[in-house]
């Protein structure tokens, strides 16, 4: 079954009644009405806080939040008891390194291999966790297309190497990682294997177990959810085994005093992870967008995008102006496609297409090394794809790249 | 028209360091801010934010402006932009 893509464009709101072609998915997704009214509906009728009421609303809202765990696991591959509830992905690895570094897992001496193409979400945790522990991060360079050099990996393991931690799909390039290899080598090395999915959970079918993941890290408002809610998935033994770096409401069965002193008997796993009162709306409209993607399918998304990216790919890139961030082949990329107006800051070159009703994202998109390793120490304009966007969205991009090009670049020269 | 408030912007090299400190944020911003009357007084850099995509802002955004200094050599302008009634 393929994507109708008109079809999904009937169902956002905000692309009713607006000419607008939104290309800055990569930052986060419009939302369909079924999210929107899945949320309102339940903020006016079941909203309360979740799992220490015992009055009917609390009991109906702790069962939709629990419901909302499952239907998530489902979709990637995972039970209840592996999905957490966090703020976004950002927070997600900032509680994985924390949980690793707080369980003692990474000490003095010990070594993180992530790569130079890492969002400083997959990057600064574990610089910072490094630096707290006395550890090492070691930095898996990348190629001059901007992928890493997983065939040098050797020269970068070691017997202190305790975490190998990539993006799936890069934020900048598209690149798509060897995620069944890097696994299998994780797992040779018996060391802990993180995924950061934000850019790929939304996009493709995902099974972090299948791919050998210890952890994974995505959020909710890329993937037609809201904001405020991300999911930290962890392996369920290890969840299991670690405590949580950070103790609070919910996290706990019982706390005593024992001789004097504080005795804590932590939660099961998903709960002793999410502290405090969590995004329980969110989590509402989170299990509605899962919803939405698995009614359509997963593997058509993936195949939809695929040929929208290659079109992407190929249109812009034959636009004599234009320098690509990234590989040039469509097939070692998804959705993703970011480039330089040769003339042109990126932002300017964004707001010239604000100006003809196109959204992108422009800057150094949180990847600051990889920008200078590339060559683009200014940053790079960035369309990236989604369901509802449509051939013409392409066509629209190209025509007004053109345009900007040939009244503010070509016609001065 | 009564003379409003003035909003300066720096669009040279060495104003924008930051990531969110993007030049096009702060014009956008100060479009939206102005009120009629307001004045914009840019100082700026082709290489930072172009002249002819400024001016064209500018004009569509219901402004109209002076040229205090054009520089095309080394690509160096100031304008000083008053917001009229209207605009896009």
């Amino acid at each position: 079954m393929g994507i109708d893509c008109s079809r999904i464009r009937d169902d956002i709101p905000e692309l009713q009644n607006s000419n607008v072609v939104f290309l800055d998915n990569a930052a986060s997704t419009l939302k369909p009405r079924q999210v929107i009214e899945a949320m309102s509906e339940f903020a006016y009728t079941t909203y309360a806080n979740v799992h220490r009421g015992v009055y009917k609303l609390s009991m109906e809202a702790s069962k939709i939040y629990e419901d909302a765990h499952e239907t998530v696991a489902k979709f990637i591959g995972g039970d209840m008891r592996e999905v957490v509830f966090v703020k976004n992905t950002s927070e997600a690895i900032q509680l994985i390194a924390l949980t690793l570094y707080w369980n003692g897992y990474i000490g003095e001496g010990d070594e993180i291999i992530i790569t130079e193409a890492e969002h400083h979400s997959n990057m600064l945790p574990w610089v910072r966790i490094a630096r707290k522990a006395k550890a090492k991060v070691r930095l898996l360079p990348v190629d001059r297309r901007g992928i890493p050099r997983w065939e040098d990996i050797n020269e970068y393991l070691s017997e202190r190497t305790r975490v190998i931690a990539t993006n799936h799909i890069s934020n900048v390039t598209g690149y798509i990682s060897p995620l069944q290899e890097i696994g299998k080598i994780a797992e040779e090395h018996d060391s802990f294997f993180v995924v950061d999915a934000a850019q790929s959970v939304p996009h493709l079918p995902v099974d972090f177990k299948k791919l050998k993941a210890s952890f994974a890290a995505f959020s909710g408002h890329k993937m037609l959810g809201p904001t405020g809610i991300g999911v930290m998935w962890g392996r369920h033994d290890l969840l299991e085994d670690m405590e949580p770096p950070l103790g609070a409401g919910g996290t706990v069965k019982r706390v005593k005093l024992v001789d004097g002193l504080v005795s804590i008997d932590w939660e099961d796993s998903p709960w002793k992870y999410e502290s405090g009162t969590p995004p329980i709306i969110e989590a509402v409209g989170l299990a509605k967008a899962v919803e939405y993607l698995s009614r359509i399918g997963m593997e058509n998304v993936y195949e939809y995008e695929r040929s929208l990216t290659r079109d992407l790919l190929e249109a812009v890139s034959a636009l004599d102006f234009i320098r690509i961030v990234g590989p040039n082949s469509s097939d070692l990329r998804h959705g993703i496609v970011s480039f330089n107006v040769e003339g042109l800051p990126p932002d300017v070159a964004g707001l010239s297409l604000s100006r003809q009703g196109i959204a992108v994202r422009t800057g150094l998109h949180c990847a600051h090394i990889l920008h200078d390793k590339l060559g683009f120490p200014d940053g790079s304009v960035r369309a990236s794809l989604y369901i509802y966007n449509c051939r013409e969205d392409i066509t629209r991009l190209v025509e007004a790249l053109e345009s900007i090009y040939a009244k503010h670049v070509r016609g001065l020269r | 028209m009564k003379v409003g408030k003035v909003i300066k912007l720096d669009f040279t090299y060495e104003a924008y360091k930051g990531c969110r400190d993007k030049p096009s944020v702060k014009l956008v911003s100060a479009i939206m801010d102005s009120n009629p009357g307001d004045i914009i007084e840019i100082r700026g850099e082709d290489t930072v934010f172009p002249f002819s995509i400024l001016l064209e802002t500018l004009e569509d955004e219901g402004f109209t402006y002076d040229i205090i200094e054009r520089d095309d050599l080394i690509g160096y302008y100031e304008v000083r932009a008053v917001k009229q009634n209207g605009g896009n």
